[in-house]
């Protein structure tokens, strides 16, 4: 076990309300923000968020250190996030496809209007992660089933047919939402570069 | 079978998922091969694929910019948690 995590799980054990607190303080914003992906409403990834700590707490005994305790806690995020869309995907997936963003993108010969510009590799670590916060922020503004597809497919690797399965809608249904989804967060980002100030 | 370049866009989930008869997914690749903006467009997809890969990242996951740190209420919740464990009253995980 990472000596930190050591620490951090001995005062755990010894009801040290302090060590809590700073854990919570450190992650809580990291699991509301994993399972706002999942669920889209503040307040059902608030509880989710909560659930984790009760089951943090009521399992912190059985933490045996293979990955790094904030890993293991976000996982358990993620995981309740997943059981809650699961149970409630019918109020949570909402609405329909979302209009196809590449709509515009081709003229009547099914040609590119103006040519995609490969995005520059960020010339420092800074601007690497300030195009993950646009992206990030670009998620969250997705209509719900561009949104859960997404994340499920690229952030959380799942593959085609269990991300379908989860969501109880078809393969191709999933296709057409993934498409739209990476299409409108290309739309978002590049927006969001070309309105950087230089 | 003719692809343009909106057909190509539409199908690259297909095309990555190896979805579709050979014959189409070939005229698919043979269209990439021949058509530098497409080509642009999928090393876009995949530069935009590797930053949603990092954003899951478990140990330090990528937060939105209009995330808010832990707000007091939510803290103070999470502490009556604690305390209610701490003395044995804590409910059980509805699990």
């Amino acid at each position: 076990m990472h000596p930190e995590d050591a620490l951090v799980v001995r005062g755990l054990l010894a009801r040290d309300e302090a060590v809590f607190e700073a854990l919570v303080r450190q992650l809580h914003g990291k699991l509301v923000a994993v399972a706002r992906r999942l669920l889209g409403e503040h307040e059902a990834a608030e509880d989710v968020a909560q659930e984790t700590w009760r089951r943090v707490l009521s399992s912190i005994a059985t933490f045996e250190g293979k990955s790094r305790l904030a890993s293991w806690i976000v996982q358990i995020a993620k995981n309740r996030a997943k059981t809650r869309l699961e149970r409630r995907k019918r109020e949570i997936l909402i609405g329909d496809e979302g209009l196809d963003p590449t709509a515009t993108w081709f003229d009547g010969f099914g040609q590119w209007r103006s040519s995609p510009a490969a995005w520059d590799t960020p010339e420092s670590s800074l601007e690497h992660e300030r195009q993950k916060q646009l992206l990030a922020d670009a998620l969250l503004t997705l209509p719900a089933r561009q949104r859960v597809v997404v994340t499920l497919r690229d952030v959380e690797g799942m593959d085609a047919a269990t991300a379908s399965e989860t969501l109880g809608i078809s393969q191709e249904n999933q296709r057409v939402l993934l498409h739209r989804g990476r299409a409108a967060l290309r739309d978002a980002v590049a927006a969001a570069m070309r309105a950087r100030p230089s | 079978m003719i692809v343009t370049c909106r057909d190509l866009a539409a199908r690259l989930t297909e095309l990555e998922e190896g979805v579709g008869s050979a014959v189409e997914r070939a005229s698919l690749r043979f269209h990439l091969s021949i058509c530098a903006r497409c080509r642009r467009y999928v090393a876009e997809l995949d530069r935009l694929k590797g930053l949603l890969t990092d954003l899951g990242r478990e140990q330090d996951p990528v937060v939105p910019m209009s995330a808010e740190a832990a707000p007091d209420p939510a803290v103070a919740r999470a502490l009556s948690t604690f305390r209610a464990w701490k003395t044995g009253e804590s409910s059980p995980d509805d699990d």
